[in-house]
């Protein structure tokens, strides 16, 4: 189940309430620090950030990491770094091996801030002396490229904000020709202030035990075609949009794929949570909801509820994926742009064992007569499900494989 | 913070937005462009693709064009060009015994899709032509899957990239992932180095051929420090990067890791980098300044633009007399801005990130996570320039540096991460 990552050990503790605290603390000690307008930064000892680190090994490199929220970052920084959409990851890397170990924070995130350009970002109201401080402050705190042997070295790389838990890599490259030396390690660390959607399911408590259904991988086909077809919409016995995707995965590695691939989780507490909008399968709001940002106006949004039908053991998602928040209501009609996009989100993120299609032109809905729901969002669809099976380790591009149940989505112009 | 001041900054922000519009329509003047309400023509009718570049690779064989503004028109009514968007015409063959999937985002994560792009076209504010528009690209949109034997073909949607349009084609079949690079000049952008005369720059007889690769240390170290002014008598921006390879290999490695061409500064040009900072939306192409090496400025400047013309990297190289392999040895520099600030030599400046070392270890980075790197190398040669006491630039930015130069021999072919040679000439310097 999903909610079973936050209890996952292996990584390091869950928050907990003194981490709260930490967080009511700093944000009164930035309070002290704006009314005196001086650079005035909490040690990143009073905060829970390294306390709370999650650890991973590989041979003779060990890392630390760990991602402080809005209000720490605000008081270890002394700056609202989340509100210009930055996101500090404070990292520690120890070198037990022979070479010189060199740290790339662009594979943390390819496009990440400089130092020295977070302090200027945020130089307003600091002058002189204190903007000198502040400027030297942020070069010393960043994480160093350079781990020599022996050495243990720990400070922040200045990421893209990404709400919810954190998902990145640490690529470690070690200074010899062989490769044999080179270290790359994936985190998903929870951000203090922000509770996924998924954390507050009782996901053993949705279906009883006599409920519970198993089938295997080639029963799918048939089984799939007696779920409910779509979600409702909220408001009444209405069709909504359809269920365009399944997914096959322990709640672990769906959440690992998801996150590894782009998706975003949501907080039920955020303000955009649209509560009462949220359409309804079996009767009740989805389990989870995910989001990917396309483009600059764009998004996708993922919505997903656990089945009570297991194939060959691991759970099975039923979900919609359209395109939502650009407020064109005609980009969002195509749900099938919505699902391919998926499938490439996943296939790019090196998070998809194998896929297949399964087609039904009763279910398809052509673009010169859309179908409108009571909500009044209208769709048009080839009528395709598309069905993914998930891995939470990385998979490689070309291992991926397709099984051919229906004939896949046609667009474009057939040469004779 | 109190509500006295977010209200004034309120009213601060209002203001320079008024000003802003203002501004801009000064300059817009009266708007230009006309559509042709001719409806769109048969693809067969437009001559763009007699630039098709066709490769294959294990039974694929992938065609690919990219009309220009003027064709993109002709072929769908609408003014895409002008609204960001350029179409790329694909065609997959698919000779294997299984289906293949063709992968869109690795072409560009950002395409957009076919209804997304009517949205964004001039025609679709018009609801019955916007629909006429939309059915028009999804039916002429590229497919996913190419099922065995099939021959398929259609457009992808793309952000706009001025001058060669560089992108992968990435085909997924039941055995292996194939990858196609193509390069595809579309005509319309003026670019920086259009006018140098390469063959003549890379046959100078003053050339001088380095030896082993151990030797050419010393060689590297002598040259210049930092870029002049016009008159070679100011110094300016430390030349911290040394490129190795042809001036393809140098072209497609930084094409391949995201950097665009910059264009030859003319009237054109400056006013669409007015329009860019006024109204803060990005415009890659807008053109470097020219800074001075050899008495000459730089044959090739790159940028890569971040979310905003604000914050960007931009670099120049300048090619040297030197020679490694028969390849040409360049000199360059790399700055990130971080803001932009006035001045008084050119009016408007970028404020540039003070440690130039990490714009540089940034660069090394980029161009080994693009796989267009295959060797790297540091020298000395900058001279070091302490953070407390930091050295300027010819705008007056203040920069800190250890002092090297990293030498990256670039390659047009893709290298894997851990494909890369490091030399050890020097202990890694950089902290």
């Amino acid at each position: 189940m999903i909610a079973r990552l936050m209890d996952e050990p292996k990584n390091g503790r869950t928050k907990s309430a003194c981490d709260r605290l930490v967080g009511i603390l700093s944000a009164g000690i930035l309070m002290t620090s704006c009314a005196t307008g001086s650079f005035t930064p909490v040690s990143l000892d009073e905060t829970g950030v390294v306390t709370r680190a999650q650890t991973q090994h590989q041979g003779p490199v060990r890392v630390r990491a760990s991602v402080p929220g809005e209000a720490e970052a605000r008081a270890i920084f002394g700056a609202p770094l989340y509100d210009r959409g930055i996101q500090p990851v404070w990292l520690e890397i120890s070198n037990d091996g022979p070479v010189v170990l060199r740290f790339a924070p662009t594979g943390t995130d390819r496009d990440y801030f400089a130092p020295l350009e977070v302090a200027y970002m945020h130089r307003a109201g600091f002058s002189g002396g204190d903007l000198q401080s502040m400027e030297r402050f942020f070069h010393e705190i960043a994480m160093p490229r350079v781990v020599r042997p022996g050495e243990k070295r720990s400070g922040f790389v200045f990421t893209h904000l990404d709400p919810g838990t954190k998902s990145f890599n640490v690529d470690i490259f070690g200074a010899d020709e062989s490769g044999d030396s080179d270290y790359h390690f994936t985190f998903f660390v929870p951000v203090p202030g922000f509770e996924p959607d998924h954390a507050a399911v009782d996901f053993d408590a949705l279906y009883d035990a006599s409920a519970l259904e198993e089938i295997t991988v080639d029963e799918l086909p048939i089984r799939q075609q007696t779920l409910e077809c779509c979600a409702m919409d909220p408001t009444g016995p209405e069709q909504g949009l359809p269920i365009n995707v399944l997914l096959v995965a322990p709640g672990r590695d769906l959440l690992q794929a998801l996150l590894r691939s782009g998706w975003n989780e949501t907080s039920r507490t955020a303000p955009d949570a649209e509560a009462d909008a949220r359409p309804r399968w079996e009767g009740r709001p989805p389990d989870a909801i995910f989001r990917r940002a396309r483009g600059k106006s764009d998004r996708n949004e993922l919505r997903l509820w656990l089945s009570a039908v297991k194939v060959d053991d691991d759970d099975l998602w039923v979900a919609q994926v359209t395109h939502a928040g650009s407020g064109a209501a005609r980009l969002e009609s195509d749900i099938d742009d919505a699902r391919n996009y998926m499938l490439q989100s996943l296939w790019y993120g090196q998070s998809l064992t194998r896929f297949a299609w399964l087609d039904d032109e009763d279910r398809a809905v052509p673009f010169d007569a859309p179908r409108t729901s009571v909500s009044g969002r209208s769709y048009f669809t080839d009528g395709s499900r598309l069905v993914m099976w998930l891995s939470g380790t990385p998979v490689a591009m070309a291992g991926t494989a397709a099984f051919e149940w229906g004939t896949a989505p046609k667009a474009g112009t057939t040469s004779p | 913070m109190g509500n006295g001041s977010q209200s004034g900054d309120d009213i601060a922000m209002i203001r320079s937005r008024l000003v802003r519009a203002a501004l801009l329509l000064l300059l817009l003047g009266v708007p230009g462009g006309c559509r042709t309400n001719q409806g769109p023509r048969p693809i067969e009718a437009v001559t763009f693709r007699e630039r098709a570049l066709t490769q294959e690779s294990h039974g694929v064989r992938v065609t690919a064009a990219v009309p220009s503004a003027d064709e993109t028109r002709e072929l769908f009514d609408a003014d895409f060009y002008d609204k960001g968007v350029q179409p790329v015409w694909l065609e997959v063959e698919n000779g294997l015994e299984d289906e293949v999937a063709f992968l869109p985002v690795g072409l560009d994560p950002r395409y957009y899709t076919p209804i997304e792009a009517a949205l964004l076209s001039e025609a679709a504010s018009d609801d019955t032509s916007g629909r006429d528009v939309a059915r028009n690209l999804l039916e002429h949109s590229m497919s996913l899957i190419v099922g065995p034997g099939e021959t398929r073909s259609g457009f992808v949607f793309t952000p706009l990239d001025e001058g060669t349009k560089s992108f992968n084609v990435d085909i997924m079949g039941s055995e292996a992932g194939l990858q196609f690079s193509f390069f595809i000049s579309v005509p319309g952008l003026q670019i920086d180095h259009d006018a140098i005369d390469w063959d003549a720059r890379e046959t100078n007889a003053d050339a001088v051929a380095l030896g082993e690769i151990g030797d050419i240390v010393a060689a590297l170290e002598a040259l210049p420090c930092c870029t002049t002014d016009k008159a070679d008598q100011d110094l300016g921006d430390p030349l911290n990067l040394v490129v190795i390879g042809s001036p393809a290999d140098v072209y497609y490695a930084f094409i391949r890791a995201g950097w665009d061409e910059t264009e030859t500064i003319h009237g054109s040009s400056l006013w669409k980098t007015a329009v860019s900072f006024l109204t803060g939306s990005e415009y890659r192409y807008s053109p470097v300044s020219a800074l001075y090496v050899f008495g000459r400025p730089q044959d090739v400047a790159f940028q890569k633009a971040r979310d905003n013309i604000h914050e960007r990297n931009h670099l120049r190289l300048w090619m040297s007399d030197l020679r490694w392999e028969g390849f040409p040895v360049w000199i360059g520099q790399i700055s990130r801005d971080i803001g932009v600030r006035f001045t008084r030599r050119t009016i408007t400046t970028h404020k540039i990130d003070p440690d130039v070392d990490e714009t540089r270890e940034f660069l090394h980075e980029d161009l080994a996570y693009s796989q267009a790197l295959a060797r790297v190398g540091y020298v000395g040669g900058v001279g070091a320039a302490a953070i407390d006491e930091p050295r300027g630039n010819l705008t007056g930015d203040p920069y800190f540096t250890d002092g090297h130069r990293v030498v990256l021999w670039v390659s047009s072919r893709p290298v894997a991460l851990d494909g890369i040679e490091t030399l050890d000439w020097r202990p890694v310097p950089y902290d």
